[in-house]
């Protein structure tokens, strides 16, 4: 039971339990102004999700995207996608003194943390794992480096360089004959330079 | 046979005496879609599931390490931040415009984790969930280097929260509101308005849904089946094991392209009344599934609540009015409330408990409504003392009166449970009767009630 008219007799209990009110059809300007800012939205937002072959894409989205990224639309729907890593990895750091000694640090390792600690630092999996280790977010690497620089560095035996390695390993490809069960993985062994920094002492500041 | 000569004219003039008419349409269908009034529930109960989803985020994953994302000495200072990711294009970022000093952006924090708790509650809901939307927002542009893709649906939907009238149904505004207002005249149902936001949001999860399917089928491992076989190997993601016998590869296969028929079907289907149920159901098996394979906080449950937009508003109520029964048939019969009807006082109240009693345990019944005679003078009510206090029947057929009845309810109403004990306090009890007796003695005078009741 719903009603927009003023109402003149008053409801029972019973039929107070069954009552909406109603706060009626939004206005015409109203509908238009919200109707703009919905379709706003789909345009702004529908571009920006184009697949990359659209020849437009990138002209269009070069009016919606400030637009998106000042509204806070920004969005990406491609965990797992378009393809699967077959890859695990895991990041390390040699921190080097000025005397030659050499710290190895070892970014968070989820793999190696209990349940309710990998739940609760899931962002440092994303920080570490999904976007410094990445090429696409290689232009922070050297605020992580001057960063592990001045965490680590003494006064009288200052950090002179930062060195970033990927530990990795390939997820063996799916086969009958040589199956790899999930908890048989093998241990990231395969190493490689990912990032070399030479700190500066302004860095150490 | 000779071939007729084709005939355009006749059939494009009656499409063209169309146009207007399909234009009639399709603009009544987007108004109708968008702007029809329906009930605000299921936004509503999104809000408060969807706020603590915001909370675990602030306190469980952001908290711990709050220092290294967004403190003075940061792992990445927002000055590299501006200059590497935000180049020329602007990011709304409060925390920029505030004193380069750790308490201001720890200020900023403990003000979205409260506006959120607001939000959640529904205390100040509009103004709570569009704080909760910029600061949130700003957190994220400050540190985008630990945002994944369930950060940017956390901070989308909050925007569709601010935008909505979800605080127009299960919130203490509406609570707080309730206290002034005679249900006789505006009925206990959550006010009707018009979803477009709740309907922005079913439309973003199906972009979301689109856009990730469209973005698969470009795989090749999502087309070869084995995409679901390596998925589960990210050593970084792994949640509880797998037992060895489901760990093969044509199960692999079948959860890879069930996976892709399911994300189609949660963009298309579902906005098909009768398979939206089945889609939905499909829906919950995929996100548990990858819930309890995988690491990935936050993520499959802000999706999951957000199916209860789907949900048919009269689907809700005959679902809610399932689980009352339910409960009536495993404790009873609810309590007869008698309270006076010529009494605004007492109607405040009585709208006040019900809307509290969310299991439908306490049956209020007018004194002065004549198609209750029967069932008081059966059940012996003392009309006389209901005049001047509300009165509850226990099961032993006794009535209690006042406090001690409210007492009793709060015992049975589980949102009144925070309180119950405290009532039990004899020091509380006695000032609460006193008070309780001073109120319902002056109720009239304090409220000036017979005029507006016999209005």
């Amino acid at each position: 039971m719903q009603s927009t008219s003023p109402r003149t007799r008053k409801f029972s209990f019973r039929e107070a339990c069954n009552y909406s009110p109603s706060a009626g059809s939004l206005t015409p300007s109203h509908k238009v102004l919200v109707s703009s800012f919905l379709l706003t939205f789909m345009i702004v937002v529908g571009s920006w999700l184009l697949p990359e072959w659209i020849p437009a894409k990138e002209v269009i989205t070069s009016y919606t995207g400030p637009v998106m990224f000042t509204a806070g639309w920004t969005q990406w729907w491609t965990l797992f996608c378009p393809e699967v890593r077959n890859v695990n990895y895991h990041l390390c750091a040699l921190v080097e003194f000025s005397d030659g000694t050499i710290k190895c640090y070892e970014f968070p390792r989820m793999e190696k943390l209990d349940l309710i600690t990998k739940f609760r630092r899931e962002k440092l999996r994303k920080l570490f794992g999904d976007n410094i280790s990445w090429a696409s977010f290689g232009q922070f690497r050297p605020s992580v480096a001057r960063f592990l620089a001045r965490a680590n560095s003494d006064p009288s035996n200052p950090v002179v360089r930062v060195t970033m390695l990927l530990n990795s390993a390939d997820t063996p490809p799916p086969d009958y004959q040589h199956w790899c069960y999930r908890d048989e993985l093998p241990a990231h062994t395969r190493k490689a330079i990912l990032f070399s920094y030479k700190v500066n002492p302004n860095d150490l500041k | 046979m000779t071939e007729s000569p084709p005939k355009i004219a006749p059939t494009e003039a009656p499409q063209l005496q169309h146009a207007p008419e399909v234009k009639h349409k399709f603009i009544d269908n987007w108004n109708r879609f968008w702007f029809e009034p329906t009930s605000p529930v299921a936004m509503a109960l999104f809000r408060i599931l969807f706020g603590a989803i915001l909370l675990e985020n602030m306190l469980i994953h952001l908290l711990p390490d709050f220092d290294l994302y967004y403190g003075k000495n940061s792992l990445v200072p927002i000055k590299d931040m501006m200059s590497l990711y935000w180049h020329s294009t602007y990011y709304f970022d409060l925390m920029a415009a505030l004193p380069d000093n750790d308490k201001y952006i720890y200020g900023a924090f403990w003000v979205m984790v409260a506006a959120t708790f607001m939000m959640m509650t529904g205390l100040c809901t509009r103004v709570s969930s569009w704080v909760t939307f910029l600061l949130l927002m700003s957190f994220s542009h400050h540190f985008q280097l630990n945002q994944n893709a369930g950060d940017n649906y956390l901070r989308l939907a909050t925007m569709c929260l601010a935008l909505s009238n979800a605080g127009d149904a299960l919130s203490l505004d509406n609570l707080l509101k309730a206290t002034r207002q005679d249900w006789r005249k505006t009925g206990f149902g959550a006010r009707l308005s018009a979803p477009w936001a709740q309907r922005l949001l079913q439309i973003q999860i199906c972009i979301a849904y689109g856009h990730t399917w469209y973005s698969k089928m470009e795989g090749e491992k999502w087309n070869d089946g084995t995409a679901v076989y390596y998925a589960v190997r990210y050593d970084d993601l792994m949640r509880f094991p797998i037992p060895h016998i489901f760990d093969q590869l044509p199960i692999y296969m079948l959860l890879t392209w069930g996976t892709l028929a399911i994300e189609f079907a949660l963009f298309t289907f579902i906005w098909w009344r009768p398979a939206r149920y089945w889609v939905i159901a499909a829906g919950i098996s995929l996100h548990l599934g990858i819930e309890y394979c995988m690491n990935l906080p936050m993520f499959e449950w802000s999706f999951l609540f957000t199916y209860l937009l789907f949900v048919y508003p009269e689907d809700l109520t005959r679902s809610w009015s399932w689980v009352k029964s339910t409960i009536k048939k495993r404790f009873g019969e609810p309590y007869k409330l008698a309270f006076d009807g010529s009494c605004i006082l007492c109607i405040r109240t009585i709208g006040l408990i019900h809307r509290l009693d969310i299991f439908g345990r306490i049956r209020p019944l007018d004194t002065t409504d004549h198609d209750n005679d029967e069932e008081l003078t059966n059940a012996k009510l003392d009309r006389e003392q209901a005049k001047k206090e509300i009165l509850l029947q226990k099961r032993d057929g006794n009535w209690l009166g006042g406090f001690k009845a409210f007492r009793f309810i709060s015992l049975r109403t589980p949102l009144l449970w925070p309180l119950a004990p405290v009532l039990f306090v004899p020091v509380v009890s006695f000032f609460a009767e006193l008070i309780y007796q001073a109120i319902a003695a002056n109720r009239k005078l304090i409220l000036g009630s017979t005029k507006e009741v016999a209005q």
